[in-house]
């Protein structure tokens, strides 16, 4: 077997690469994490699992992964997570008649569907 | 000083409840490994009278009446929930001690504009972000801060926070009057007997009695508890959990066991989860003690408790920790007897960093076995536990605890997450 000359030697000591150094280096910068892009607040985020195609139009389609935020408040043009007959529906804040607000528990609000191709 | 005690309200029926709405009028019990007793109960199922503790198989009849659903735990679920109920909390305060899976104590002296509003905005915070209902106990002592968290959830008056330190004298004593002296944390049965033959009954009364006297009778400790009901801070909060002297990892089994090969599966499983937790709090084990239990209350078959401990060279290597476990192992098990339980205990903990050469070692060895290491804890973070593990636990467990019940691991498995359903709004 050939010895690996930048495996830790007898002694303990780790040869280091020693041509010139990298010009990134100090650049180094942290992978692209979806975590990170994603997720806002990490201890309020919760993951579901789209079911039906009703509401293709608004982008979410049978089987797609949800990404519920429940720190964010329901307002127009978000997506909500509601709790209805004991089942969680999602339906767009517009679909949501004034009058049915008090009646329909809000879970959580849908940030990011992720849909695969 | 103001301490504050965040406690969770039935925590594991409550996360169960919060992934499936339907169960949340329902009289709902979470049973503990092996679906033996009651663990959990929802608000409910207390109604009903379940006890905490009960076997199950006592209350059938009274489950089979009242459409009473039992769950299996889903251990999964709670550990995820509760990390995130303490991510939300430690914003409330620089010191937090997280107490147990479901409690915290919180140090909110200082805190603006006042403890009160802090713990009534936190309570309000975790329901809302993490969807957990918790009470709050604000005391002087974390003795007193147990008390008044537990008048927060018995007392809707309160409204989920009881700020004792702000009572009133007459309403404090009044309250402590009307609370038995066992519920005060640290009194035991045997103590609570103790004390009844003196004529105290109430926390009021243990609050009153001689702590001199409590010390001379009793212990130092229970001293303590009297000088703390009196808003004497005695039991600091810890910054961290403490250091502990010994990891253990066990379990019984779903049936008894009597040949070794399973056994052998089963110990060495054990060993890798005392490794992860030994890992977890950057220690290294000198010493692994294996042992076997047959089922106590079967006094048909012939019993045998052994245990065995070989001392290591410290180590946090799952290799030569799972073959010293399964060594001791095949030394205390005798053939013929049925084992209810095995398990691992990991001893003579030293942190990392106080880590010693070995005279003779190969100088390579440890950053191998470091090295290996962290590509097995890394793999297992990023493929879920037990995706790599040694061939010694074998592929089908056999052995694996009971959980006929268990409801999906909504928050931490892609594949068992919860479904929203697009359409109509009934």
């Amino acid at each position: 077997m050939i010895p690996d000359p930048f495996e830790s030697s007898p002694c303990g000591a780790r040869l280091e690469p020693a041509g010139f150094p990298s010009p990134a280096a100090d650049f180094k910068d942290a992978a692209i994490s979806l975590d990170r892009a994603l997720i806002s607040h990490p201890a309020a985020t919760f993951f579901f699992r789209a079911g039906g195609s009703e509401l293709e139009s608004c982008g979410i389609f049978d089987g797609d992964l949800l990404i519920v935020d429940r720190a964010v408040a329901p307002a127009p043009g978000r997506m909500l997570l509601l709790v209805a007959d004991g089942e969680f529906r999602l339906a767009p804040f517009s679909r949501l008649g004034r009058e049915r607000q008090g009646e329909l528990e809000v879970w959580g609000v849908v940030r990011w569907a992720i849909h695969r191709l | 000083m103001i301490l504050a005690l965040v406690d969770c309200n039935n925590f594991y029926a409550s996360c169960e409840q919060l992934f499936d709405p339907r169960l949340r009028d329902r009289a709902l019990v979470v049973l503990s490994n092996n679906d033996g007793c009651v663990v959990a109960r929802s608000a409910k199922a207390k109604e009903l009278g379940v006890p905490m503790g009960a076997p199950w198989h006592q209350m059938r009849e009274l489950a089979r009446r009242h459409q009473i659903l039992a769950l299996s735990s889903n251990y999964a679920l709670y550990a995820d929930m509760s990390a995130r109920v303490m991510e939300v909390l430690c914003a409330y305060s620089p010191t937090q001690e997280v107490y147990s899976i479901d409690e915290c104590f919180l140090d909110l002296t200082g805190a603006r504009p006042d403890a009160e509003t802090a713990g009534r905005l936190l309570r309000a915070e975790v329901l809302r972000l993490v969807g957990l209902p918790v009470s709050v106990g604000l005391a002087q002592t974390k003795t007193l801060a147990k008390l008044a968290n537990h008048f927060g959830k018995k007392r809707p008056e309160f409204g989920g926070v009881c700020p004792l330190h702000a009572l009133e004298e007459p309403e404090r004593r009044r309250l402590l009057a009307s609370t038995a002296a066992a519920e005060v944390w640290g009194v035991g049965p045997r103590t609570r007997r103790a004390l009844e033959g003196l004529g105290i009954r109430t926390a009021l009364q243990l609050a009153q009695a001689s702590p001199a006297d409590i010390r001379r009778r009793f212990s130092l400790t229970l001293e303590r508890t009297v000088r703390e009901l009196n808003g004497e801070p005695c039991h600091s909060l810890m910054a961290g959990p403490a250091r502990r002297k010994q990891i253990l990892s066990s379990r019984s089994f779903g049936s008894l066991i009597g040949e070794l090969p399973p056994l052998e599966e089963a110990c060495a499983s054990f060993a890798r989860r005392a490794v992860e937790k030994l890992r977890d709090q950057r220690l290294l084990a000198g010493s692994v003690t294996a042992f076997l239990r047959t089922n106590p209350h079967r006094e048909d078959l012939p019993r045998h408790f052994p245990g065995l401990c070989v001392p290591l060279p410290p180590t946090d290597d799952l290799r030569p920790i799972t073959a010293a476990a399964l060594s001791a192992l095949g030394r205390i098990w005798r053939p013929g007897h049925a084992y209810q339980k095995t398990g691992v205990i990991l001893g003579d903990l030293v942190p990392l960093e106080n880590r010693q050469g070995e005279l003779f070692e190969d100088a390579r060895a440890p950053a191998r076995s470091s090295a290996l290491m962290e590509a097995v804890d890394r793999v297992n973070r990023t493929f879920g536990r037990g995706s790599l593990k040694l061939l010694a636990e074998g592929s089908d467990p056999r052995w694996a605890m009971k959980a006929g019940n268990r409801s999906p691991r909504y928050t931490t498995r892609i594949d068992e997450l919860p479904r929203a359903l697009a359409g109509t709004l009934p």
